[in-house]
């Protein structure tokens, strides 16, 4: 509209300006114009037709007053500066400040380019810190949790949902209740959600995810507060820890406790029982007399086993225990075992038999040591024999000096699923047969100890009903341990 | 007077030799059984005048033997004595409520033990009275 306006405008003044030429033109005879009456009757449209083109000119160009003046408030405000006075046309100085406002645009459009892309990259950098810290909580093996003051979460790791059974998604911006089932731990989030007093302590209790009674997580509450103001509590850190293998292992202990008061008050028990009958022992007949002694004798050779293992496995672990190697004949090393356990044997109907080739040679081990492992191997075997089993103990040279030592027994045998827990402390099989023969569940793991010292190892076959066979496999003359001088 | 017979259980066969010996001396008639299940058999076939127990055996537990007694021998006459030590105490509470049951702290002297039983012989528990009396 406003250009069709100029145009009239243009139009109007190219009028009077060709009225005016031809004017002219017919002025000085260069003309002739037969049809036009006079010069003033064409004087007086050019005269009205430059004066309408005047005010239209005007009318249009006030808009490029205004534009001019908005210009040059705009450049004061920026400082672009006064226009030099002079004999500058208006058009003139609009052009001058037009081309002043446009350097003053450039210059503002490339500064705001500059704090555009400082702005950029401190955003990235900002998002890069946020990963970073992002990446560090993620890496932490404990879950972390951060709530708010009204106990919703704000953040998660990922490690936070295979403890709690949930994923981020189902706890993020979602009230406790919603994502947590646990009755105590929920109790803890809202107490502290809840909490007026920002004195707020850290605390946490263990517990057991829903249908995981096997696992066990504990749960610490760290109070958060802002970094500006130490009184001001934004919110909540919660770590989450899997102590499911400490919790398994502490029951252990507790188990084993019980286990071992057990086995070393049956002894004892027994002691006091035969002792009491031998008060009145002159009444007693002969093979009763004779009998209570050998109870005695035998219950107290149990007892010192049970008491000299678990001192051996509390020095074992401890690293208090000495480890003396010296070349020792294996041959005479495991017929003192076979001839210390014949008895033990005996005793229960079990057939003991030595199979050993004459040339064995010897080996670098720590005699003592050694013995304890055969012992406890020999008498296990025995223990899971019955009555008129054979119990073999053989040994033979491998290559590179290699030596195999193997413990084979007619008796009651491993089930498959028991086979490799048999090496772990404390454990012993639920089953019935093994229940009913008294163990500790440590002979074996300390055998193991002992043989891994030496840098061996110690490995199970076994057919249920059958029998069981432990082989022990180590390097002959491996003196890679602390070596004393030969006894 | 028939014999006053005492079933007693243990799976420790030392123990159990000592205390059919000393009971025997004491002029019961004893048996043994080294296990909770051997031991329901034997008192389900014939009830003893005292039973005799310890709690750690294989099969079935003597604390399964009792609340199996309970159940399956209503009207229960002769008394139990249960062997435990002090570290059972836990295991004491399932006998809550069962009645002519009593604890004998170990190691169990054999004297404590047939002292105990013939004073029952005399003057029956609370609740109870010696069977075949």
């Amino acid at each position: 509209m406003r250009n069709n306006r100029l145009g009239l405008a243009m139009l109007a003044a190219s009028m009077a300006a060709v009225g005016l030429i031809v004017a002219l033109l017919h002025s000085h005879g260069l003309l002739a114009i037969g049809d036009v009456p006079d010069i003033a009757s064409i004087a007086l449209p050019v005269f009205l037709l430059s004066a309408l083109s005047y005010w239209m000119i005007r009318r249009e160009t006030r808009l490029l007053s205004q534009l001019e003046a908005r210009m040059e408030d705009v450049g004061k405000a920026y400082g672009l500066g006064e226009i030099d006075a002079g004999p500058a046309t208006e058009f003139h100085r609009f052009v001058q400040r037009f081309d002043r406002f446009l350097q003053l645009m450039n210059a503002k459009v490339h500064e705001l380019d500059q704090q555009g892309l400082e702005a950029q990259t401190a955003s990235r950098l900002l998002a890069y810190k946020h990963e970073k810290a992002e990446a560090v909580l993620d890496a932490i093996p404990e879950g972390v949790l951060v709530i708010d003051r009204s106990g919703v979460p704000t953040f998660a790791n990922p490690k936070v949902e295979p403890l709690l059974g949930v994923s981020r998604q189902e706890l993020i911006g979602q009230p406790a209740q919603k994502w947590c089932s646990d009755k105590e731990v929920l109790s803890l989030l809202m107490r502290y959600a809840q909490a007026i007093d920002p004195a707020v302590h850290p605390a946490g209790i263990e517990f057991s995810p829903a249908g995981h009674p096997d696992r066990r997580t504990s749960v610490s509450l760290y109070p958060l507060f802002s970094p500006r103001d130490r009184a001001t509590l934004f919110g909540m850190l919660v770590v989450f820890r899997d102590i499911s293998r400490e919790y398994l292992a502490k029951q252990a202990g507790a188990e084993f406790v019980a286990q071992v008061s057990h086995e070393l008050k049956t002894p004892f028990a027994v002691l006091a029982a035969y002792s009491e009958l031998l008060m009145d022992y002159r009444a007693l007949p002969e093979v009763e007399r004779v009998n209570a002694v050998n109870v005695i004798r035998d219950e107290v050779e149990r007892a010192t086993a049970l008491v000299n293992n678990l001192l051996n496995i509390a020095r074992l672990e401890s690293g208090t225990l000495p480890i003396a190697r010296q070349r020792v004949k294996v041959h005479d090393l495991l017929r003192a075992s076979y001839e210390s356990m014949s008895k033990n044997a005996q005793t229960k109907g079990v057939v003991l038999e030595l199979k050993i080739p004459p040339d064995l040679g010897s080996a670098r081990l720590d005699k003592e040591l050694f013995r304890i492992a055969i012992d406890n191997l020999l008498s296990n075997a025995i223990k899971y024999s019955d009555s008129g089993g054979l119990v073999t103990l053989g040994a033979e040279p491998l290559e590179d000096q290699r030596m195999r030592i193997s413990v084979k027994d007619q008796g009651i045998g491993i089930a498959a699923q028991d086979r490799e827990k048999v090496f772990e402390k404390y454990y012993r099989s639920g089953s019935d047969e093994v229940s009913a023969r008294g163990g500790h569940g440590l002979g074996l793991y300390l055998a193991r100890q002992i043989v891994e010292l030496h840098h061996g190892t110690i490995s199970v076959s076994s057919e249920p009903g059958k029998g069981t066979t432990f082989a022990v496999e180590f390097e002959a003359q491996h003196a890679r341990l602390e070596e004393v001088p030969q006894a | 007077m028939n014999p006053r017979r005492i079933l007693v259980a243990d799976d420790e066969p030392n123990m159990l030799r000592v205390l059919k010996l000393q009971l025997q001396r004491a002029g019961f008639e004893v048996r043994t059984a080294t296990n909770g299940k051997d031991a329901l058999e034997a008192i389900l076939a014939s009830p003893p005048d005292v039973l005799v127990t310890d709690i750690h055996m294989p099969r079935m537990t003597g604390e399964q033997l009792c609340l199996e007694l309970e159940r399956q021998v209503p009207g229960r006459r002769f008394p139990i004595f249960v062997m435990t030590s002090m570290t059972d105490r836990e295991h004491r509470r399932w006998t809550q409520g069962m009645r002519n049951t009593e604890f004998l702290e170990k190691p169990v002297s054999a004297r404590t033990l047939i002292a105990k039983v013939e004073k029952h012989f005399e003057e029956p528990p609370c609740g109870g009275e010696p069977a075949d009396a």
